[in-house]
């Protein structure tokens, strides 16, 4: 047990010295942002003596300036588990490990990493999320690991290399983008309503509720500075039951 | 109700798929059934009805519409064709389409794109 955690701990000793590399490359671009804000506050003492008399006031763009609220999606149930299959660690799923998943009692159907896949491929495609509304992705897998993906996430989109990251999402805790400290998918401690927004509406999706509505009217229904939260089921059967659920809808198509 | 779906090919021709079939729903299933679909002949106008209206979809076209409004002036016994690409790059061209819109102002992807047109009819 202990010559594991001592290598995991040289790895990390051996990731902390890019890490002030990193640091020290990040210090020179804050450097360069003073520098832009010195160049126009100059620019500013050098206009007024030579501007009219009236002086403009600078309009600011809003960032958000659209009525819409913002949207939040919880992907629950998802089937994302790492087990050692022969002598590497691999995503389970229905087609490539049916013969180990029945050597261990479990049916290989209810192994579907590729819903959640295209669920997320679906999200972010989304013109919802090319638009800026898109707040936030939460993927809560059936073992409860709770994971959370930024909106400007690109997912790879072929089924084998998404295995491979959230494989390593799995075992690592977090993935980087390439060259920089920022966070692209991360797991995150539970429970999931400690992210959500306090003025947001939380909205399960489900065939078999009784409220069948049309998703535009329901939507327009909603105050525009609340925030919305679609809880959707990412597995093969079954239906989730949350606690922290106020509705579930079905669409009518 | 669906009438035909056509798969065009980059090199094999194309391929027919009845709207009442159940495709597997991942990639190496779905990849032993592509070779036994069956191959119908060129050119794929042929096989479409004489009272179609044929529209193409791309995000580099002039006119953007909303895909409800448009298709909800469309006449009953009119049979709507739409042809997608569903490439990586590129888009789609062919000497048979009656006309050649924009359904967003953001690119989609082939499988948004035809979730919105299967919305709106």
């Amino acid at each position: 047990m202990t010559r594991p955690y001592g290598v995991k701990g040289g790895r990390k000793r051996k990731h902390a010295e890019p890490k002030y590399d990193e640091e020290d490359q990040e210090t020179q671009p804050k450097k360069a942002v003073v520098e832009v804000e010195h160049n126009k506050e100059e620019e500013q003492q050098q206009q007024t003596p030579e501007g009219d008399e009236l002086s403009g006031i600078p309009i600011t763009p809003s960032e958000n300036n659209t009525n819409k609220p913002n949207v939040i999606f919880i992907l629950e149930k998802a089937s994302l588990e790492v087990a050692k299959v022969g002598k590497t660690y691999q995503l389970l799923n229905s087609d490539d490990h049916a013969n180990f998943l029945r050597k261990n009692n479990k049916n290989p159907g209810d192994y579907r990493p590729d819903i959640t896949h295209q669920s997320l491929l679906s999200i972010l495609d989304s013109p919802l999320n090319k638009a800026g509304r898109l707040r936030s992705v939460y993927i809560r897998t059936e073992k409860g690991v709770l994971i959370e993906v930024k909106p400007f996430v690109r997912i790879p989109r072929t089924f084998k290399r998404f295995a491979g990251v959230m494989l390593e999402l799995l075992q690592k805790l977090s993935i980087s983008a390439v060259g920089k400290r920022e966070k692209l998918l991360r797991t995150i401690k539970n429970p999931v309503t400690q992210y959500l927004p306090i003025n947001s509406r939380k909205i399960g999706l489900s065939y078999s509720s009784e409220k069948l509505v049309d998703m535009d009217d329901y939507v327009s229904t909603v105050p525009s500075n609340m925030d919305l939260v679609f809880v959707v089921g990412a597995m093969a059967h079954g239906k989730i039951e949350t606690d922290y659920t106020e509705d579930y809808v079905a669409s009518v198509y | 109700m669906v009438g035909a779906i056509y798969v065009k090919m980059d090199q094999r021709g194309v391929f027919e798929v009845k709207p009442h079939v159940r495709i597997p729903r991942t990639c190496n299933r779905f990849c032993g059934v592509i070779i036994l679909l069956r191959v119908v002949e060129e050119p794929i106008t042929r096989h479409l009805p004489v009272n179609s209206h044929i529209v193409g979809l791309s995000y580099t076209s002039e006119k953007l519409v909303d895909i409800e409004e448009y298709v909800s002036v469309w006449s009953n016994d009119l049979s709507p064709v739409f042809v997608v690409g569903t490439m990586v790059n590129g888009k789609v061209k062919g000497d048979y389409m009656h006309d050649y819109i924009s359904i967003s102002e953001y690119p989609l992807a082939a499988k948004y794109c035809l979730g919105m047109i299967c919305e709106a009819l």
